[in-house]
């Protein structure tokens, strides 16, 4: 795998690169493996505890343990538009990414969703750049919770079956970066 | 076809549960005790279904009868609130 850092720290004129260095160059920087999934159905929970949001989990098995890895993921939904709350956490394994800090009794999250009209979706979206540091297979996945009522996922809460309600897709990627 | 995202959101309110899809087999009991039978949240469908259906009339009524009340028009309102 490329390690930049056996590059020369300085290039000066007329340097003859080895063969070795010149590999490592070429995999500096670069994409080297993509894996992604597409939730198409939907999902509902009134869960009060973080639950997985099913179909929301890829797993990457980085090539080096210096390997940066990028996770673009989107999902569209809502929750009840009364005064309510509804939180969606990154997660590695079981361990919650991308949050924010601890502060009292308020809950730390990747985001939180709340449609402003029974028929509305909205997106909530998180890009992160994770430093696993491992070789084995990793797990990247979302979950959710509510405080009362339900959140929905790929739908709207009235979801009348009519042209005017949606029924969307929400997806998450994750790509291994060469350090 | 039963939303039964809906009827276990309206009928089921304090109880804790995850649907996978639209269909009863997605269904995931979290609270205590026996999920609630297909039959069962099929049988309350019709009446959610009413109750879904009549709401944007109530809300549209009772938005009608409180600007009555105030003397003003939708377009008055809008203006206070923007």
């Amino acid at each position: 795998m490329a390690a930049v850092t056996t590059l020369p720290a300085a290039f000066v004129a007329n340097t003859v690169l080895t063969a070795a260095q010149l590999n490592d160059l070429r995999g500096a920087f670069r994409v080297l493996q993509v894996v992604s999934t597409t939730k198409t159905d939907t999902f509902t929970t009134s869960s009060t505890s973080f639950t997985d949001i099913t179909g929301m989990s890829v797993s990457i098995t980085p090539s080096s343990s210096s390997s940066k890895i990028l996770v673009v993921s989107s999902i569209n939904g809502c929750h009840s538009p009364s005064n309510n709350d509804s939180f969606v956490r990154l997660l590695r394994g079981s361990t919650a990414i991308s949050i924010g800090d601890t502060a009292g009794s308020r809950t730390p999250a990747t985001f939180q969703m709340q449609a402003g009209q029974t028929n509305w979706t909205i997106t909530g979206s998180v890009i992160y750049l994770d430093s696993p540091a491992t070789t084995s297979a990793t797990t990247y996945k979302l979950d959710c919770r509510v405080t009362s009522n339900s959140m929905y996922i790929n739908r709207s809460e009235s979801d009348a079956d009519v042209a005017g309600r949606a029924r969307t897709a929400s997806t998450i990627t994750v790509m291994e970066i060469s350090a | 076809m039963t939303d039964y995202a809906a009827v276990l959101s309206r009928r089921y309110a304090g109880k804790e549960w995850t649907l996978n899809g639209d269909d009863y087999t997605g269904l995931t009991w979290l609270s205590d005790g026996t999920k609630p039978t297909q039959a069962a949240l099929d049988a309350l469908w019709p009446e959610v279904q009413e109750e879904m259906l009549a709401e944007p009339a109530a809300k549209a009524a009772a938005k009608v009868a409180l600007l009555t009340r105030l003397g003003i028009s939708a377009d008055e309102a809008a203006l206070l609130l923007g």
